[in-house]
């Protein structure tokens, strides 16, 4: 199995299979444009990435190498946040700087699955709660004016009934 | 045989029931969804808009029982009597004041059915006075035509105490019911997540660009936006985008829409492509006051409906009253509606042919509505992509010859067609060779619409001409033999639900012969078919595992 050399912004290197690599596209498309594939001694840099977080990203990529790629299908928009599977429920169990740490990584990697699953579970986060503990959970300022606040507030008071 | 029970208690208790989809209760025969198999399997079945604004448990019917007292939800009892207790989804109740003897107007959730994402369901004892039930239910659960009936029956006994056959009594603290809705329940685990998460510090969502952002919200549904909106600045700009606006289901929100939700909603909706308002009455306590207090709310309805006209390529607004002749008027004028849908909206009588501008549709539902014969024709001549219609239950419907020869002559592509009990007095067979001429037919639904001389067998006709048959029901034929049927089982290779119940007169081998020589069948209903003998329906469903058999004396 050919591997490949990922290396974090804080230096550390991580040798993995190219399969594993490829479930991202941004290093599927580099490796191919590049020709990378069979040189074993090249070393990728990723400057984005912490080796905490890319080991993380590395774990689930290792354990999604079997799935089947995602197609997009305009018809059925998979917007269900309730079918995050067992194993991807306990891996994202993680504070929330690594989570978003890890969408970011996801984003940057281009790795559809992970990015699908993160932002799901930053969803049900949100989910269901007021203003105020949305804004308790993701520690956010709130920067309406009090004039602001209580106009939106009004337009939405609708939904606000608890 | 069906609901009859509940004649009898109404006269002492209930002073209504209201049964959107089932029609007037007695008329227990009306009822027609009365199983998943065949409704799973309708072409024409609403394609799902954005899925976290539809119920997680399939709510697709409800009936309200209103009583002449109020009660008190202390009187529930619940124990599991019946078949298939699940079909109960939710139910919900509008409290009352016993002195002033007034209505509160809101409802609350009285029960929630458990499922897999909501495992413990929940169920609310009030000390309050209620006096209007509303049980939501999935009729795709039903087992069986009188199960509905059944539980009905069981559900209003006494005076001052209601009775609920409810599967599970589910011991959930009051304080954790929250009643708008079930979302906090469906995601009660993340809050473990959310302690954790707090510690971390600083405005975490800042690092987000806003096509994350874009993505998260995506998976929110519409109070959740909307709560989202109320953030901050930077929230509240990616909240509003309009990629969130652009299907719009509000059947599962229906409790909480009003003049205020629409108000907001309408600064959103310029680039709606498909919007439901099924259930958005706000009037379902009160009919009488239509006129009155819900003026604002039907302007709302109307001028919403103006303003996306140009857009809208999905409208459904089933069993809504606030369906008018004015609405209708604004509907027929939105030119690229491809699918509108108004079933049982019995508030408007003329459908003005002088403004009509629908050219594009593909699908129909005018069930359960005054729509007549002129009416209809001219629609299906101005829309030739029509490929689904469905006009159940239309009283005003009494030229189906007229019709077919429309179709026949400007509709050459429809698909499926669904009549049931609209032609229950056609005197002519021979009408319904017109079905012949329409060979992409996919679906024929003519429950309940036999022909009362039926020397001629249409079904020949139809047999040999619509190869492309999935679907056939001909429940309530009562005339039907096997001989009439064979055309259909030996030419329908492609048939894969057929719908028999209620046809006395076919025999135990019609059953043998649909089983074997139709390959793809998949279903087959013969309820009360008196002439099929029980061991052969054991027989058969040994003999073929691959075919279900729907069979209740």
């Amino acid at each position: 199995m050919p591997q490949i050399k990922l290396q974090s912004s804080d230096g550390e290197v991580f040798p993995i299979d190219v399969e594993i690599a490829k479930m991202s596209t941004t290093l599927k498309t580099m490796l191919e444009d590049l020709g990378m594939e069979d040189d074993d001694d090249e070393i990728v840099p990723l400057p984005n990435v912490n080796a905490a977080i890319l080991r993380k990203v590395l774990e689930w990529c290792t354990a999604h190498r079997h799935d089947p790629p995602i197609v997009d299908d305009p018809n059925i928009l998979d917007t269900r946040t309730n079918n995050i599977t067992c194993w991807d429920a306990e891996f994202l169990k993680v504070d929330q700087g690594t989570l978003f740490e890890l969408i970011l990584a996801a984003n940057y990697l281009d790795i559809r699955g992970l990015l699908d699953v993160a932002c799901k579970s930053v969803a049900t986060l949100i989910s269901g709660k007021t203003p105020e503990d949305i804004r308790k959970t993701f520690n956010i300022k709130n920067d309406f004016t009090p004039e602001e606040e209580e106009e939106i507030r009004k337009e939405n008071e609708c939904c606000a009934e608890k | 045989m069906f609901l009859y029970t509940i004649c009898c208690y109404q006269k002492s208790v209930c002073r209504s029931l209201d049964c959107p989809e089932y029609g007037i209760l007695w008329h227990g025969t009306v009822m027609k969804k009365n199983n998943g198999m065949w409704s799973n399997g309708i072409s024409y079945a609403q394609k799902p808009y954005r899925c976290q604004d539809i119920d997680p448990l399939g709510t697709t019917d409800f009936i309200i029982v209103k009583f002449y007292h109020p009660i008190t939800a202390n009187g529930f009892v619940l124990h599991p009597i019946w078949t298939n207790a699940n079909i109960v989804v939710r139910m919900w109740v509008v409290l009352a004041n016993f002195q002033t003897k007034t209505i509160s107007g809101n409802w609350k959730l009285l029960y929630v059915r458990s499922d897999s994402n909501n495992p413990k369901g929940g169920f609310y004892q009030f000390s309050d006075y209620i006096n209007v039930v509303r049980i939501e239910f999935n009729s795709n659960l039903e087992m069986y035509l009188p199960e509905l009936g059944n539980f009905l029956s069981s559900a209003v006994t006494t005076d001052f105490e209601l009775v609920l056959s409810v599967p599970l009594l589910i011991d959930i603290p009051s304080d954790q019911i929250i009643f708008n809705g079930t979302q906090r329940i469906i995601y009660e685990d993340t809050s473990k997540k959310e302690t954790k998460a707090r510690t971390s510090g600083g405005n975490i969502t800042e690092t987000l660009p806003p096509e994350i952002l874009l993505k998260i919200f995506g998976y929110l549904d519409l109070i959740s936006l909307s709560r989202c909106a109320q953030v901050n600045k930077r929230w509240n700009v990616i909240a509003n985008d309009e990629c969130f606006y652009q299907e719009i289901d509000l059947k599962m929100h229906w409790n909480k829409v009003n003049t205020k939700v629409l108000n907001k909603l309408k600064k959103n909706l310029k680039k709606v492509r498909k919007l439901d308002m099924t259930w958005c009455n706000n009037d379902q306590i009160t009919p009488s006051s239509f006129f009155g207090q819900n003026f604002n709310f039907r302007n709302t309805i109307q001028s919403i409906l103006l303003i996306t006209k140009n857009t809208l390529t999905h409208l459904c607004m089933d069993h809504n009253l606030l369906v008018t002749d004015e609405v209708i008027e604004i509907i027929a004028a939105c030119p690229n509606l491809e699918e509108l849908r108004v079933r049982n909206t019995r508030n408007w009588l003329f459908w003005n042919l002088k403004y009509n501008s629908l050219t594009k549709l593909k699908t129909l539902d005018v069930s359960m509505t005054y729509i007549a014969d002129r009416e209809l024709i001219t629609i299906l001549q101005n829309n030739p992509d029509m490929e689904h219609l469905v006009i159940d239950c239309c009283d005003n419907l009494a030229n189906p010859q007229q019709i077919l020869a429309t179709l026949k002559s400007h509709n050459k592509k429809l698909k499926a067609w669904s009549s049931w009990q609209t032609f229950a007095r056609l005197n002519n067979s021979r009408i319904y060779e017109g079905f012949g001429k329409l060979v992409h037919l996919e679906d024929l639904d003519l429950g309940f619409c036999e022909p009362i001389v039926n020397t001629f067998n249409c079904l020949e006709t139809i047999a040999t001409k619509c190869k492309k048959l999935k679907r056939l029901v001909l429940a309530n034929w009562t005339r039907l033999t096997d001989l009439q049927l064979l055309p259909v089982i030996n030419e329908c290779k492609e048939l894969t639900q057929l719908h028999l119940s209620a046809t006395p007169n076919i025999s135990s081998n019609i059953v043998f012969i649909a089983a074997n020589n139709i390959p793809n069948l998949r279903f087959l209903n013969i309820q009360q078919c008196i002439g099929i003998t029980k061991p052969t329906i054991e027989e058969c469903r040994q003999k073929y595992p691959n075919l279900t058999i729907y069979y209740r004396e």
